[in-house]
């Protein structure tokens, strides 16, 4: 079945696409990450062995009316900080890019009906900013496995040491696919 | 004799304004506790006080990170805290405030606004919760820190609170101009890595007072020092008479009033 929809309508979407933005906020590389070295500790303790390191960043989802430029200026003012951290937003980095391609990438968000505390907060912050309030803010915190890990192995690490299943649901990427 | 007016900030998440305003009341000062919305609201002046406090706590939950939204909020709508420390009044931070003065850009020099220093997650990962070994800076002017003895004690309690710099050279005009007022040292007073510096701070960092002596901002907790009772080995010590904290914010009041 074909679904056809008049130009206006499509030009909508696009709009409502647009509007939806992913900032995400990562550690300076050259910055010791302090949660991430603690999770590569304990890995052993769940039989993962091959990972060589860990890096947890924060990954916000704002839904609105937000213009590009808005959406940089709370990257920039808000969520990253200037002297530890950078940012990317909708995959466009200030200067942030990885050095190195994690093996697996697993991002924790709460689920829908799961009160965002943070989401909320950011959300009256940027109200303080004096810029338009987003409809939506979600957070949800990223980490990136580098060296050896597998789907079983990922999906145990998710369940038992990055969040509670019963409140979080879990993104998993492995290879070519966890940028 | 006047009594000086100490403006006590809270906002969501605060939590030490109250030992803090006991502080100030137990050295001759007229605390009073004032919601940042009594202050954007109009209600309340910074003008009006002679001393300006944040407290620690988690101003907004830690959300985004400690003291972000804070720092935000005294940037874009308290403009005039600027002014209050231009002119030359006692302001201090403690934990959580002085997160948010580093990240309002009001130290360790407020002149530009620029923000040139942060806070990162503890080293250790672990929110940190004990007391530690401070050594002051004697060359510092820092009004709070006068006539203290060189080695101190004071309780830390944060999870984020490894403070460090823009670049190189931010570090070494922070030495140059004496701007660290206290740093976390060993039981001989030498700088020391984990367990004597809690959180992995650059240089051992605890405190940055500016250049002109009037705003401090520390990790370490002075509120909570203020009897000889408060500290862990009291029964054992001798080296102090009343708690190092009491000191601190006695000068503070003493400055006021001279």
């Amino acid at each position: 079945m074909t679904l056809l929809l008049a130009p206006a309508a499509l030009n909508r979407i696009r709009v409502q696409e647009s509007n939806s933005w992913r900032v995400e906020v990562l550690c300076k590389p050259n910055l010791l990450d302090a949660r991430g070295a603690a999770l590569r500790a304990q890995l052993p303790w769940l039989g993962v062995q091959g990972v060589t390191d860990v890096r947890v960043d924060q990954l916000y989802r704002l839904s609105g009316r937000l213009t590009q430029h808005q959406a940089v200026s709370i990257a920039q003012q808000l969520l990253a900080d200037p002297i530890t951290q950078e940012y990317r937003v909708n995959g466009h980095p200030s200067n942030a890019v990885p050095s190195q391609t994690p093996c697996c990438r697993i991002e924790a968000w709460l689920k829908t009906g799961v009160t965002d505390r943070v989401g909320e907060s950011v959300r009256r912050a940027i109200l303080d900013m004096g810029l338009p309030i987003p409809e939506e803010v979600r957070c949800a915190t990223v980490y990136r496995f580098f060296g050896r890990f597998v789907q079983a192995q990922a999906e145990r690490v998710a369940a038992k040491m990055l969040g509670n299943p019963l409140i979080h649901r879990f993104e998993i990427s492995l290879g070519r696919n966890a940028p | 004799m006047k009594k000086p007016k100490v403006l006590i900030l809270r906002t969501a998440g605060t939590n030490c304004e109250r030992e803090t305003a006991s502080a100030f009341e137990m050295v001759g000062g007229e605390p009073r506790l004032v919601h940042i919305r009594q202050l954007r609201a109009g209600h309340n002046r910074i003008t009006d006080f002679d001393i300006f406090v944040i407290p620690g706590g988690f101003s907004y939950g830690d959300d985004v990170a400690a003291g972000r939204i804070l720092a935000n909020e005294i940037r874009r709508h308290l403009p005039e805290l600027k002014t209050f420390i231009r002119s030359g009044r006692p302001v201090l931070g403690v934990c959580n405030g002085f997160q948010a003065l580093v990240k309002a850009g009001l130290l360790p020099n407020g002149r530009t606004g620029e923000q040139i220093a942060s806070f990162a997650a503890n080293d250790s990962n672990r929110f940190e919760a004990r007391w530690t070994r401070l050594r002051l800076n004697i060359q510092s002017h820092c009004l709070f820190l006068k006539d203290l003895p060189e080695m101190i004690e004071l309780p830390v309690a944060h999870g984020e609170g490894k403070f460090v710099v823009k670049s190189p050279k931010v570090l070494e005009d922070l030495k140059r101009s004496n701007a660290i007022a206290l740093q976390y040292v060993n039981e001989e007073g030498n700088l020391a890595g984990y367990p004597y510096n809690p959180n992995g701070s650059i240089f051992n960092i605890a405190g940055i007072c500016n250049s002109e002596g009037n705003c401090l901002g520390l990790m370490p907790h002075p509120e909570r020092f203020v009897t000889r009772y408060h500290h862990p080995n009291w029964t054992r010590q001798t080296f102090c008479k009343e708690g190092i904290g009491l000191e601190m914010v006695r000068n503070a009041v003493k400055h006021v009033l001279s």
